[in-house]
């Protein structure tokens, strides 16, 4: 199995007072999934200037099997598993772990979109596969037919929000990446400002504070529409208490163009 | 009629959100918007004159089909297109 293992060395900003921040493990996709095409396919300068290929993500899941703080290491290995091509390059699957003494302590996987450049400047792209030379490199497990399912987590029947609320937010220069397309990466953080402006308004239910206080046990993201730099729009939020669980549902809509959802986001406590 | 940009379009015309424009069809309205900002020419239209293919266009909040006849097309003072980039993902 063709795997990366990064050492990373232990430092403040990489975590809060509860866990590993969630944006930092967002972070890694990007890392792991450069650090393991690099070695075994292309990198990714390459794959944009030569094969006229990106991806966009599309799905991340991010799951906390156990607790670990800042001051429980040194250091942590970031493992980046096998890249698994779907639909004959079309959809990009990856999983990567972060450990510690052979025990994984977070661990996210990711499922892009292939698109490809149409032109020399790169202002036009449209979903594509990965050109056949940059398939051949890949393994035959790590090329399957069936394209993935997309997963993401499904209300349980007849469950009411014990909470409801809506935040707006503006798109910053420095929550952008290079084309100033958003960054997935901080759409979990604008899910959290949302978290944060519910659980701390006057009155709200004490239940919320579990928000903040509590580690993840799991996010999953769904981004379905980029937002751009200096785009506007606000969350929806709904909270439910899911068993011993608190689950906030944040979903990221404007009117840009139309009405329309920009991203989906899933967070779950231990209440 | 309002001209309103919206991501990787907006370097090119200035961070000018909102523009307003006083034109009968949506091909003056281009023209105006082109003489008023070279520079979106390229990343707007591709090499035969059409909108890129990664862009949408939505009038009045009702997006527009690509092979609408842009040039020709009437609007009026309160009309709003909404020109954005559609790319899904993050």
């Amino acid at each position: 199995m063709r795997t990366v293992e990064l050492e990373i060395p232990i430092d403040t900003r990489l975590f809060g007072p509860r866990q590993v921040l969630v944006r930092e493990v967002l972070g890694f996709t990007m890392t792991g999934w450069a650090a393991w095409m690099r070695k075994y396919v292309v990198a990714f300068p390459k794959l944009i200037r030569e094969f006229r290929s990106g991806v966009v993500i599309l799905n991340q899941h991010v799951e906390f099997p156990r607790e670990f703080g800042f001051f429980d290491a040194e250091a942590f290995t970031l493992r980046v598993c096998p890249l698994v091509a779907h639909g004959n390059g079309r959809l990009l699957c990856q999983r990567y772990e972060l450990v510690v003494d052979g025990e994984v302590f977070a661990a996210a996987s990711a499922v892009a979109r292939v698109v490809n450049l149409l032109d020399d400047k790169g202002f036009d792209a449209r979903p594509g596969t990965l050109p056949s030379a940059v398939m051949e490199r890949l393994e035959a497990t790590e090329r399957v037919v069936p394209l993935p399912k997309r997963r993401m987590p499904t209300l349980p029947e007849a469950l009411e929000p014990i909470a409801t609320g809506t935040h707006t937010f503006r798109v910053e220069r420095h929550q952008c990446e290079v084309a100033e397309q958003w960054c997935y990466i901080d759409v979990a953080s604008h899910a959290e400002s949302a978290r944060t402006e519910l659980a701390l308004a006057t009155g709200a239910d004490k239940r919320l504070r579990a928000g903040l206080k509590r580690p993840f046990k799991s996010i999953d993201l769904a981004y379905t529409n980029p937002m751009f730099v200096f785009d506007t729009a606000k969350i929806e939020t709904k909270v439910f208490a899911d068993g011993e669980d608190l689950l906030w549902v944040h979903q990221i809509v404007s009117a840009i163009g139309a009405e329309r959802v920009h991203a989906t986001v899933f967070e779950r406590h231990a209440a | 009629m309002k001209v309103r940009f919206s991501g990787t379009l907006l370097r090119a015309v200035d961070y000018e959100r909102e523009i307003e424009l006083d034109a009968p069809t949506l091909g003056v309205a281009f023209d105006q918007l082109l003489q008023r900002f070279p520079q979106l020419r390229t990343p707007l239209l591709d090499d035969g004159g059409a909108v890129r293919s990664i862009h949408r266009l939505f009038l009045n909040r009702e997006q527009l089909e690509p092979d609408t006849d842009l040039a020709a097309m009437n609007i009026g003072a309160r009309d709003t297109l909404d020109v954005i980039t559609a790319l899904a993902g993050g």
